[in-house]
């Protein structure tokens, strides 16, 4: 049974990622679109850089279809960076998956790791509502580790 | 000992005689060379040629369960070569290349090359020097520069490589 062990309560690095009026730039060895699976994949050092935050990943996948991004997934050393605030904020994860429809962020992977300042969490899965701006770190079988230090 | 006058126009005459005779042996000599090669010609054993074509401002269309494309090109030129054994045509040169792509259930898809190729019987679509590719995907807009790519039209894909660089800018 999925142990539930930490609610994030933390400002996340993955706040920013709900504005979407900033250009964004994507940096990739290849990319394969696939018209007929509404599929674009992105191969090799992915790097995903807006005025707010940058991602790094092995991979990075985007289903499509008439209204749109439907889902995007990272694969691969993913790593999520905020890049604007007073405290540099990362999130590091083995995957991770943006659900246009929910619009909710899930990292996923044997160590997912959540970062601002000196204060870490870690777990093995963290989703994200972007909507109410919640984090929710869990960790299969065991405690989530959190890391608060005093300022 | 002065020659005579009659013994040097004697001499003057000879000289001159000489030297038309030299030149007519030569006059001779090479048309002999002349004749001789037309007189025994030599069937050559192997023969090839090459003939190239070129069209102004093609236009090729085309379309399959996904949807519908057509690429117009400033020039296409083909270069088609021939042997005894048989005639071969090369692939299909184009220069300053514009296709669209207009899926039945997607935004559409621009391409802009400044040269492409493919095979007469292959639907593979070649860019090796280069390509942007412009589209909309959600709220955005979409341009995509690679170094080279590859679209298989029958498939409705695209394979770029080299430096891959998408700009997505809110629409």
């Amino acid at each position: 049974m999925r142990t539930l062990l930490a609610l994030a309560l933390l400002s996340l690095p993955l706040g920013g990622i709900a504005q979407s009026t900033l250009p964004l730039h994507i940096s990739a060895a290849a990319l394969t679109v696939q018209q007929a699976q509404g599929q674009a994949v992105f191969l090799g050092k992915v790097k995903v850089t807006r005025a707010d935050f940058t991602l790094t990943a092995n991979q990075l996948t985007a289903n499509y279809g008439n209204t749109g991004l439907t889902t995007l997934t990272a694969q691969g050393n993913v790593l999520l960076t905020r890049t604007e605030g007073p405290l540099p904020e990362t999130a590091s994860a083995a995957a991770a998956l943006f659900n246009a429809q929910t619009n909710t962020l899930t990292l996923t992977g044997q160590t997912v790791k959540l970062q601002r300042g000196p204060t870490v969490l870690v777990g093995d899965k963290l989703v994200y509502n972007l909507n109410t701006q919640q984090a929710r770190v869990t960790q299969q079988g065991g405690p989530v580790q959190a890391t608060f230090t005093p300022q | 000992m002065p020659l005579s006058r009659p013994t040097q126009l004697a001499l003057l005459g000879a000289a001159g005689v000489a030297l038309l005779t030299v030149l007519a042996l030569n006059v001779q000599e090479s048309r002999t060379i002349v004749v001789a090669a037309n007189q025994a010609p030599t069937l050559p054993t192997t023969a090839s040629a090459t003939l190239v074509s070129e069209l102004a401002a093609p236009r090729f269309t085309g379309q399959n369960a996904q949807g519908s494309w057509e690429l117009t090109a400033a020039t296409a030129s083909q270069q088609a070569a021939g042997t005894q054994a048989g005639a071969t045509q090369g692939v299909v040169q184009l220069r300053s290349v514009t296709a669209k792509w207009l899926p039945h259930s997607a935004p559409a898809l621009g391409l802009q090359a400044p040269t492409a190729q493919f095979e007469p019987s292959s639907t593979l679509l070649k860019f090796a020097n280069g390509l942007t590719a412009t589209g909309q995907a959600g709220a955005y807009q979409v341009a995509v520069t690679a170094a080279a790519a590859m679209a298989d039209l029958s498939a409705s894909t695209l394979k770029l490589v080299g430096g891959v660089s998408a700009t997505l800018t809110p629409r």
